[in-house]
């Protein structure tokens, strides 16, 4: 495996595998997070996956990144690219009724398929989290079929809504908050990403699968309001 | 009455922060944590305090409290100021040094002169919620440290302790010393070869100012903007505190600690973390250069600043009674900026 070590300061060292958003490339990724979690190496803090790298974040007053790379050398020796009992495989409902997707016409017009068949598209995807990032527990999710390869717009929209579903790029996201984008709201989601009425507010981890099934308004109001009353409503199933 | 501090003046920015948020960047949760880590702890150890608790970290102009309830103890570290108090016989505290204050009377941190943030530890810390083992503020996500934000005047903050212990009074014999001047050393990456070497002399020849749209997230400079070689874009890979993005402007951005934990922007280099505090002690207008260094190099220092911490925490002086902490003040004369009426 011909990786890169790229130096990220004096506690950070990025293991770079390639460029690309690729499963090839993500598997691997994983595979060496998880052996890095195995190998409990004294003065790792955590790693942090993305598309291209792996970030290790370490304490220098543990461990000296020259060192750090001896020890994940023999790791990346042995990777095994399966990730069985690193990630969790989640079923959320996607509402595409009334406002839960407004961009959904103009993402059927693009793709040139008509608005059941986006729909189907959405819930027939496996979705695969390659990373979180941008805001508390938003995954970067892949990958659409090229039909869906939209840009983004040229300027973000604000006040997009907590739940909602997006797509552009060939790649899907779902909004932990209200905040500004420019990517294209196809559908809705209750189930929130970042809770933290809960102990372990964020409901995703890299690696982890989402399929989604659709429900109706009356069931996107429904799940919303036992959301409301502290029912998880979601259970992942491990993988 | 539950013990508390009331705001009266809320300052310019003032949040709780400790040593930061770990373990949950992979799920997009910020570290977040204090700017000027080195002194929170200071702070904390004057108070007696495990090192790592929640204090408060105040902006350039510092707030007013007044103590609710029974007595605290508290101490200002990362100012020459001080603490003026009203209300008691101590009219003004020279930072690093603790003082107990009594239920009734009021505090204030002034004008820092000397830095953009300060610290103010209690005895104790702060009874608020943990949220992955910190109480550490992310004033964008609205989370951490008092309802997710900014202190405002009438809040109450919530002490862990209803009465001061009957420890001693802690004092620091010297402030801490960070590398006063000089460039601030970088080690270049993880994106260096996204730019070519004329951008690269220009990065480390030029001198940048601090832009006032710089806050905790990050400090945005002004300076002659560089090219890149490769385009502005990469897929997105993780970002530390202290990387230096540089987006299609050409002008560098110095993430801090309350960064996102991601990012699509080429890297050109990560400020060595001991020289993270440096900055985050800088206010706008301040001129920075920057030089390159080895990460042997940023490691070596990043040791010898935590062993110039460690050496100031296990040698605090505590004296015994009043006398001895009078001949202490006296003879330590750089650390006092007032009149010490005790």
């Amino acid at each position: 495996m011909a990786v890169s070590f790229l130096p990220s300061g004096d506690r950070g060292l990025t293991v770079q595998f390639g460029f690309d958003i690729d499963r090839g490339l993500s598997r691997q990724i994983m595979a060496l997070r998880a052996a890095v979690d195995d190998a409990a190496i004294a003065g790792v803090i955590e790693t942090v996956p993305t598309y291209r790298s792996l970030l290790v974040h370490y304490d220098p007053v543990e461990i000296r990144q020259a060192a750090l790379i001896e020890r994940l050398k023999p790791l990346l020796a042995n990777l095994d690219g399966d990730d069985k009992g690193h990630a969790t495989r989640w079923h959320l409902p996607i509402c595409f009724e009334g406002d839960c997707s407004p961009d959904l016409d103009f993402v059927a017009d693009f793709a040139s398929l008509s608005r059941d068949e986006v729909k189907t598209v959405m819930t027939g995807t496996e979705h695969f989290v390659y990373m979180l990032g941008f805001a508390p527990g938003m995954p970067y999710m892949g990958d659409l079929p090229a039909a869906l390869n939209i840009p983004r717009r040229s300027s973000p929209v604000q006040g997009i809504p907590k739940g909602s579903v997006l797509v552009a790029t060939g790649l899907t996201v779902i909004y932990p908050a209200v905040n500004p984008s420019g990517w294209h709201v196809v559908g809705r989601c209750p189930v929130p990403l970042f809770d933290l009425g809960k102990a372990d507010p964020v409901l995703l981890s890299p690696g982890d699968r989402v399929c989604f099934r659709e429900v109706s308004l009356a069931d996107y109001e429904a799940i919303a309001e036992r959301v409301e009353q502290g029912d998880p409503v979601v259970e992942g199933e491990p993988i | 009455m539950m013990p508390a501090l009331e705001v009266i003046e809320p300052g310019l920015m003032t949040t709780i922060q400790d040593l930061g948020r770990f373990g949950h960047q992979a799920q997009g949760v910020p570290s977040s944590g204090a700017l000027d880590a080195g002194n929170l702890r200071l702070a904390n150890a004057l108070v007696h305090n495990a090192e790592g608790l929640g204090a408060l970290e105040m902006r350039i102009l510092g707030p007013t409290f007044k103590v609710t309830a029974g007595t605290v103890r508290i101490a200002l570290t990362g100012t020459e100021g001080g603490i003026e108090i009203s209300g008691g016989p101590v009219a003004f505290v020279p930072a690093y040094r603790s003082v107990v204050l009594k239920a009734g009377q009021s505090f204030r941190i002034g004008r820092m002169s000397d830095s953009a943030v300060c610290y103010l530890a209690v005895e104790g810390g702060f009874d608020l919620p943990m949220i992955y083992g910190s109480q550490s503020t992310y004033v964008s996500g609205r989370f951490g440290g008092f309802e997710g934000r900014t202190l405002q005047r009438g809040d109450l903050l919530p002490l862990c302790l209803e009465e001061a212990s009957d420890k001693p009074v802690a004092l620091c014999s010297e402030p801490l010393l960070y590398q006063q001047s000089g460039p601030i050393r970088v080690v270049p990456g993880p994106q260096d070869d996204y730019f070519d070497e004329a951008a690269l002399r220009a990065f480390q020849s030029q001198v940048y100012h601090i832009s006032a749209e710089s806050n905790r997230m990050g400090l945005r400079l002004l300076g002659e903007p560089i090219a890149h070689a490769k385009g502005a874009d990469i897929n997105s890979d993780g970002i530390v505190t202290g990387s230096i993005q540089v987006p299609g402007s050409g002008l560098p951005i110095i993430l801090l600690a309350d960064h996102q934990t991601t990012g699509g922007y080429p890297k050109i280099a990560t400020v060595a973390s001991a020289d993270l505090a440096r900055l985050g002690r800088m206010v706008p207008g301040t001129p920075l250069q920057f030089r390159m260094v080895s990460v042997e190099e940023a490691e070596t220092a990043a040791i010898a600043l935590e062993t110039h911490l460690r050496s100031l925490i296990e040698t605090l002086v505590m004296p015994s009674d009043e006398q001895e902490l009078l001949d202490h003040l006296l003879m330590s004369k750089s650390l006092i900026s007032g009149p010490i009426v005790d």
